[in-house]
């Protein structure tokens, strides 16, 4: 929030020195870099390894969600039941719970899951986002042990009327439509964003369960989204910000079956969610204040008539982030804060007891830049469930500026996750929650090195990124049968290594850009020790859902208001079970996407002709076993900005 | 420069590229071999993963062979060996699967008329009964499958969960063991005409059953378990499971209640090759009882959670199978009749029961 209410108040655009470079390069090829660490702790784990999501991604990527950007631009692992359904992020070979979902610094997972699904995130809602993998980021809290997702909304005063639309239709019965509108003056700025998501998912695959295979249609697999964000800015005083924030949405997912069942699938989930955020920002001198408010409601029910299954549940959230930035030389900073978060989950499974925690977490952090060669970054986090302590969370950065052009950098920390209201007070037949969880904790430790090119040259540039991992997690909780009722122990013990590499080269050819990136993760994580000797053929096995090797390539070449963006993506072989049965395995699959967009600008209009053209090789794959993903398909869409600046 | 830069850049990806498709050859296929005597293990699978399958335990080579018939599609419920041909019960993939039990081939696949199959009895080298949760385990029934087609020419509606069956002479006794609701019943069916010709009532929600020396029944039934608001278990509304003995005239003779209201019931009823001892699960321990006893014995026979129970007829070691996780290799412990622990095997994903050839 210091970086956006620099943003907000001076006008400044916080960059990183190293990146001036590829900005110029940026404006010519209308590529603006979006800011990732916009967040206030950003600065403090500044040296990590992020992914940035950049403003030509987010643009074709408008008309879907954040999960759905994730898995066409190949930005890392994505578990899920394909196209529609719930979708989570696993980084460094963490689980689906171990990555912190932040909106504006605000942590969005369920008390009752431990976790977001990033299918019910339209991109349009969001401006910048960006992934931090992992744990350095101790600031963040509970579940930031494999990685953050940091999703930001950004606004700029005086910029006068603004109205856009995206309008796309695609295979499958896939239409999206959503429109915008602000008025951004002098002291207030309000915008309103409404967006309508309909697929009826039905693609043909290959059921390779039936026999012989044959092509049968996806039944059972429409989703209906809708929702609104309002957003209100005020400039109380040249020192002071008001925010006030309001985000509703409407998610209804058909749940198919596994393609191994036969016959048709009945169940609904129906995802309904509340969230506002008021905020108040102050900054004098050397000081920045920020305080921010939150309530969220989320509803979630799932309904099997075929099985007779009901389940509702709701979570209420109120959320209280403090935090002072203090300044204090050109060369040191300082942050401390106070969070409060209280939580409460309503569910059919925990019976009449409705189960709440009061969380007051205490954060610190320091930064101190010596010599110009170094940064040292050193933070800590240390929360109070219902009174009980978490484990502390510390975390130490170093950063090594060696020259202009290279850096290295090395980070040590240690990071918690608290059971969900789930693990601990689920109850019924075939299911019993633990009160008696622990939460897990993880040791995570990473040395990176970057390469940019130098500054002098405007034409072309080039970025290497680099980090070496090691995440060790404690007392990993997980759902296994104990006599016959399903139930959470802390049951073993996980490490996670690996290296993750990001790449990329621009140059401007008369007045053709083009640019190449390849990211490439290699990740080993494996079952280190098994409590109380459960499962032990597990022992030392890659976990399932866990692909050892993933990568993309993405190419680009933009001329004249045309743009051509081809991302190959490459997800390796992955485990289904706890041992490692090859015969089981999912099999590699690459995927390439190719979107060409034309721009055309006419006054104060812009309007962006958007194709698409998804797994163009038709490659047959599967999200997980019997959860087939759709073959070759296509998608129009067009987008019209108009914006009438302020008369000055 | 910098496009030289560019230039390595390019060729390191290509690179990558090749290493890329080299990973991504295919595994061999599996190796099966035909087995000597031996029996065969139902691995259930993880639901809704497809990998439910079947393995073998050779008594020459003392050895397991995993991972055959696959793919087989998702939890197999069951196995029965009849007329030299193996008849897999897929429940997931709503099939079953007839194979050779010697080659380790596949004969057919039966799909229509099958919607929820649990176990299977043969009737007459022609003829088998195939028990069918129904689409909704509500409407459960026993298929009338013609062994020469392999087609259902009948369908006897018999109750709710219809599970585990028995043959005694021309006569098929049929539990249901209640589906998603509940059921007090067994049917039976005479096979001749495949007309149910009486009905026994009996404890709630009937799974398993065999028949002793003396040609009495033995039934296991699961009870009911209803829970309060705040999901204490309400002993008014529940009912426990109980250990049931039916006499040849099909009136009850003994209905033994186990101590416990648990969602952990009676189930897996095995008799001994003699027909005199029977053993079975329950609240997460094996039992064994006399079939001349008249109480439920008090202490276990193996205090383990076994999924899956089975009494060896050759030897009458007793088998249990370990389904550990459900989502990696399980195992079977194999005691001698007298509790030792003879040897523990790895199997395939959640094992379910043995089949003997």
């Amino acid at each position: 929030m210091l970086v956006k209410l620099r943003t907000v108040v001076f006008g400044v655009l916080f960059t990183f020195p190293f990146i001036v470079n590829a900005q110029k390069l940026d404006s010519v090829l209308h590529l603006q870099e979006v800011v990732i660490e916009q967040s206030r702790l950003g600065g403090y784990a500044s040296s990590k390894y992020t992914l940035k999501v950049d403003s030509l991604t987010h643009q074709l990527a408008s008309a879907g969600s954040l999960a759905d950007l994730l898995r066409k631009f190949g930005y890392g692992h994505l578990r899920g039941y394909g196209p529609g359904g719930l979708a989570t992020a696993s980084f460094r070979g963490t689980g689906s719970s171990h990555t912190a979902v932040l909106w504006n610094g605000i942590n969005l997972l369920s008390p009752l899951l431990g976790q977001l699904d990033l299918s019910q995130v339209p991109v349009s809602f969001v401006d910048d986002a960006s992934v931090q993998t992992g744990g350095a980021a101790s600031l963040y809290g509970n579940g930031s042990i494999g990685g953050t997702i940091h999703l930001n909304n950004k606004a700029k005063f005086n910029e006068g009327l603004k109205m856009n639309t995206f309008l796309s239709a695609g295979s499958f019965n896939s239409r999206y439509q959503d429109l915008g509108a602000s008025w951004s003056g002098k002291k207030f700025i309000s915008s309103t964003k409404v967006f309508l998501n309909d697929s009826k998912n039905d693609f043909d695959y290959l059921n390779k369960n039936t026999f012989p295979a044959k092509t049968e249609k996806r039944d059972h697999n429409s989703l209906h989204q809708k929702g609104i964000l309002q957003q209100n800015y005020f400039q109380l005083s040249p020192q002071q910000l008001l925010t006030l924030k309001f985000w509703y949405q409407d998610n209804t997912y058909e749940v198919p079956n596994s393609s191994g069942v036969p016959g048709k699938a009945e169940a609904v989930e129906k995802n309904t969610f509340y969230r506002a955020v008021a905020g108040w920002h102050f900054n004098h001198r050397q000081v920045d204040f920020n305080y921010q408010s939150a309530f969220v409601k989320h509803k979630l029910d799932y309904t099997d008539p075929l099985i007779n299954v009901i389940s509702n549940s709701t979570f209420n959230t109120f959320i209280n982030n403090m935090e002072v930035n203090f300044s204090a030389t050109k060369n040191v900073s300082m942050t401390s804060g106070l969070n409060y978060t209280w939580e409460q989950g309503l569910a059919d499974a925990y019976g009449i007891d409705i189960p709440q925690r009061n969380r007051v977490a205490l954060f610190s952090a320091l930064k101190w830049l010596l010599l110009d060669k170094w940064e040292l970054a050193f933070a800590f986090r240390e929360e109070l469930v219902n009174g009980s302590m978490t484990p502390f969370a510390p975390s130490v950065t170093a950063k090594w500026k060696a020259s202009k052009t290279i850096s290295f950098y090395g980070s040590v920390s240690r990071n918690y996750r608290i059971p969900t209201f789930n693990d601990l007070y689920w109850k019924g037949a075939g299911g019993l929650g633990n009160p008696d969880l622990k939460p897990e904790i993880s040791i995570s430790s990473e040395l990176g090195f970057n390469y940019t090119t130098p500054v002098n040259d405007s034409k072309s540039s080039l970025a290497f990124k680099a980090a070496a991992f090691s995440n060790n997690v404690n007392d990993w909780i997980l759902w296994s049968p104990m006599a016959g009722v399903w139930s959470p122990q802390n049951v073993k013990k996980v490490w996670s290594r690996g290296i993750e590499t990001q790449a990329n080269a621009r140059t401007l050819i008369n007045r053709v850009a083009v640019e190449l990136s390849m990211l490439y993760t290699f990740t080993r994580s494996t079952n280190q020790e098994i409590y109380e000797n459960r499962s032990s053929n597990e022992l030392n096995k890659q976990l399932m859902f866990t692909p050892m090797h993933e990568g993309s390539t993405t190419g680009r070449v933009l001329w004249n208001g045309y743009s051509l963006n081809l991302v190959s993506s490459y997800t390796g072989k992955q485990f289904t079970d706890g041992d490692n049965n090859k015969y089981y395995a999912m099999k590699a699959y690459a995927i390439t996407n190719l979107w060409i967009n034309k721009s055309v600008s006419l006054k104060n209009t812009r309007a962006t002709l958007i194709c698409e053209i998804n797994n163009i090789f038709n490659a047959e794959y599967q999200s997980r076993p019997g959860y087939p993903m759709p073959g070759r398909n296509y998608k129009l869409g067009i987008t019209i900005h108009f914006n009438k600046p302020n008369q000055l | 420069m910098k496009i030289n830069f560019i230039k390595k850049y390019v060729v390191l990806a290509a690179m990558s590229a090749m290493v890329l498709i080299q990973s991504c050859q295919k595994d061999p296929d599996p190796v099966i071999k035909a087995g000597e005597a031996g029996f065969f293990i139902v691995n259930e699978g993880g639901y809704p993963n497809p990998n439910t399958s079947i393995s073998f335990y050779d008594r020459k080579t003392d050895a397991v062979t995993n991972d055959l018939f696959i793919p087989l599609g998702i939890q197999a419920q069951s196995m029965t060996v009849f007329e030299g041909k193996g008849y897999i019960l897929v429940q997931g993939s709503q099939k079953v699967v007839v194979v050779n039990t010697d080659d380790y081939s596949s004969i057919a696949t039966i799909k229509d008329g099958i919607t929820n199959p649990r176990y299977l009895v043969g009737i007459s080298p022609t003829k088998a009964y195939v028990s069918d949760w129904g689409v909704n385990a509500a409407d459960g029934s026993v298929k009338v499958l013609d062994l020469t087609t392999y087609k259902v020419t009948k369908t006897i509606a018999t109750g709710q969960g219809t599970n585990k069956m028995l043959k005694v002479g021309n006569l098929v006794y049929v539990t249901n063991m209640g589906g998603y609701g509940n059921d007090k019943t067994i049917k039976i069916i005479d096979s001749t005409t495949d007309a149910i010709v009486s009905t026994i009532t009996t404890g709630d929600n009937p799974n398993s059953l065999q028949k002793d020396k003396d040609g009495n029944i033995w039934v296991t039934t699961g009870g009911i378990l209803k829970y309060n608001a705040n999901f204490s278990i309400n002993e008014t509304a529940s009912t426990k499971g109980s250990i049931v003995k039916i006499k040849p005239d099909n009136t009850e003779a003994l209905r033994l209640p186990v101590n416990e209201f648990t969602y952990n019931f009676p189930s897996n009823l095995n008799i001994s090759a003699e027909g005199t001892q029977l053993y079975y699960t329950y609240n997460g321990a094996i039992y064994s009882m006399s079939t001349s006893a008249t109480v439920l014995p008090t202490a276990a026979f193996k205090t383990k959670d076994y999924y899956g129970l089975a009494v060896d007829p050759i030897n009458g070691n007793i088998i249990g199978c370990d389904a550990g996780n459900f989502s990696s290799a399980g195992s079977i412990d194999i005691y001698s009749a007298s509790g030792s622990l003879v040897k523990t095997l790895t199997v395939g994903i959640a094992p379910n029961g043995c089949v003997f050839k």
